[in-house]
């Protein structure tokens, strides 16, 4: 008999009840046979004990060709059939009937056809169900899957912070795969955000994540990369390193240039990890490594934005040596106000930028006034007090900068209409300029001037505290008066001088 | 006894998954191919829970929750399945024993618990 069947078909299965069944229904007991030659599935009990040489001839014949096999010989029609699944034989099915008569063998074998028919007819069925339990079942994975990367895309959608996204993957990687514990481990996270993130129970210290991960990020490599331990504690180097840890799934995330961290869920009662959890988890972590490239992508933009704003700011300090570093000491001090006063994050950038970019219409003011040292006469003044449109209209046509052209334009206006370029009043002075308006200020009183050196701390004070309503909003002003402003001073003394302006 | 959980569903795949999810918890399965089929199924064997789409043909799952609650004493609790960007107006759940309205793709896992939570256990 053929034995060298491959044993994944061998795996089929004779559903219960059949072989009884069709003993009540045809008065034929059937017998199937694996090809190991043993009887498979359930056996009607007098079928073995009546399975003749014959009969086991049949079998092997049949398994042999794969060919319906059927002999009428003294008295008895026997006959043995292939069953075949996807083109491989992977059971033969046997029967006999004791035949008498001139017509006994012929009906002998239309009552086998029949019931081998009947055979098939119930293997074909089962197998369609079988089939269709396992799309059934690949379709449940499927759904948790496309319901975990829906989910995980609406988060993506909120711009927030990445810790915040990890967090929120690994609750519902942890709450999907049914793991004790899932964590995410970036070994050089971006400022601010921790290396690890864990939902639910680790079953050791967290301060060991890092060490363990490191460990198992060890054997992920190549194309698949996928490390499943389910029996960790069977394994020494992991049962000393992780206690506790008795199963396993780790997907790295990918990062730029090289680096990895990784993705991880961490014991199940229930059953081992397989591939439709290291699915999950690589879905995952393919989206995780995408927003996180995607941030670090984004922030290096920003922060080439503000080079170059820095770097456009130096060159009107460069014209004004006595100047040096205002822009950025006007841009922290707004900065420092508004959070005191706590407007939301994105005006809080802002002004930043407003505040560094606040003067740069004097890019078209002329040194000879810029440097002046004596007083201003009329028409110098008329061309000074031009930098806040001349600003605007530099800025015009970037969209980044959009929204803080007209705080550039704004911020000397004052609250009593007494300032320029339109006399704006109250109000109608946007709150970000009248921040920088004030900032502005605070940092001309406290820097030397051609005219005068800088003022001393408390008459800084007092002259804000006079010009509340006049000249400065009281919210703004109020904000300034309650920072540490000699610490604040501290600080610009200490900073490195930004610009070309220092020299 | 297993409690018994009536699923209308008219997308075979849909209805296949869902009713695999709830028996392997060891809930009784009753699976209904249309709204017509799910009423009269519902008034046959008396389920202990409806999870019904809302889109099907010949009455929607809104209708086919609406009559059962009409004609049965007893309210059924209710699921209601939806599509993506099938948004139901405040009013169409007034007075329907709809516990939850989810939205395809849902996951069977967190339909599962949903049930569960519903019946109590």
């Amino acid at each position: 008999m053929d034995v060298t069947q491959a044993t994944p078909a061998a795996t089929f299965e004779v559903p219960s009840g059949l072989a009884p069944d069709m003993l009540r229904r045809t008065g034929v007991a059937v017998t199937f046979y694996g090809p190991d030659g043993q009887a498979a599935g359930e056996v009607a009990a007098q079928a073995l004990e009546t399975l003749n040489e014959t009969l086991r001839q049949l079998v092997g014949e049949a398994f042999k060709t794969g060919e319906d096999q059927v002999v009428a010989s003294a008295g008895w029609v026997r006959a043995a059939w292939p069953i075949r699944v996807r083109s491989r034989t992977v059971l033969v099915a046997a029967a006999e009937v004791p035949v008498s008569g001139e017509q006994g063998p012929d009906l002998g074998r239309r009552l086998l056809a029949a019931v081998a028919e009947a055979v098939r007819a119930h293997l074909c069925t089962t197998e369609a169900r079988t089939e269709c339990e396992a799309v059934s079942e690949t379709l449940l994975q499927s759904f948790e899957e496309i319901s975990l990367l829906h989910h995980l895309g609406e988060v993506l959608r909120v711009s927030r912070p990445v810790t915040e996204l990890l967090k929120y993957a690994c609750n519902e990687l942890r709450e999907t795969v049914d793991a004790e514990a899932a964590v995410a481990f970036l070994p050089e996270a971006e400022e601010g955000a921790p290396e690890t993130v864990v939902a639910g129970q680790l079953p050791f210290p967290a301060a060991d994540l890092p060490r363990i991960m490191m460990q198992l990020l060890e054997g992920a490599s190549g194309e698949a990369c996928i490390v499943i331990h389910n029996y960790c504690q069977q394994d020494p180097a992991l049962a000393g390193l992780a206690p506790g840890m008795k199963r396993v799934a780790l997907v790295p995330i990918e990062l730029s240039e090289g680096r990895r961290g990784a993705l991880a869920a961490i014991n199940r009662e229930a059953e081992e990890f397989g591939s439709p959890d290291a699915k999950l988890i690589r879905s995952t972590s393919n989206v995780t490594s995408i927003v996180i490239e995607n941030r670090r992508l984004y922030r290096e933009l920003q922060e080439l934005m503000l080079d170059l704003v820095r770097s456009l700011v130096s060159s009107i300090d460069a014209k004004d040596p006595y100047t040096c570093g205002h822009s950025e000491r006007v841009a922290i001090t707004a900065r420092r106000v508004a959070i005191q006063m706590r407007l939301p994050a994105e005006q809080v950038e802002q002004i930043y930028l407003a505040g560094l970019l606040h003067d740069i219409g004097k890019i078209g003011t002329p040194e000879q006034i810029l440097r002046k040292e004596g007083k201003l006469e009329a028409e110098e003044w008329r061309i000074m007090k031009q930098h806040p449109t001349v600003g605007h209209r530099i800025l015009a046509g970037i969209r980044k900068l959009e929204s803080i052209r007209d705080v550039v334009l704004s911020h000397h206006e004052r609250l009593d209409g007494k300032g320029y370029p339109a006399g704006l009043k109250g109000d109608e002075i946007p709150l970000l300029a009248r921040i920088v308006g004030i900032a502005d200020a605070f940092d001309a009183m406290t820097s030397n001037r051609p005219y005068r050196p800088m003022l001393p701390m408390e008459y800084v004070k007092k002259e804000i505290e006079r010009c509340i309503g006049t000249q400065f909003d009281v919210r703004a002003a109020e904000a300034l008066l309650s920072l540490d402003m000699t610490q604040l001073m501290k600080e610009f003394a200490e900073r490195p001088t930004v610009g070309l302006g220092a020299g | 006894m297993p409690k018994r959980i009536l699923v209308a569903e008219d997308e075979a795949p849909i209805a296949n998954v869902v009713a695999m999810k709830l028996r392997g918890a060891g809930l009784e399965v009753v699976v209904a191919r249309d709204g017509q089929e799910a009423y009269e199924q519902a008034m046959a064997v008396r389920p202990d829970f409806l999870i019904t789409d809302l889109q099907m043909p010949g009455m929607t799952g809104l209708e086919l929750c609406a009559r059962l609650t009409r004609e049965l004493d007893k309210a059924i609790p209710t699921i209601l399945l939806t599509a993506k960007g099938f948004e139901l107006g405040d009013t169409a759940l007034e007075g329907l024993p709809i516990q939850r309205v989810m939205t395809k793709p849902f996951s069977p896992r967190e339909l599962l618990a949903a049930v569960q939570a519903a019946l109590g256990n």
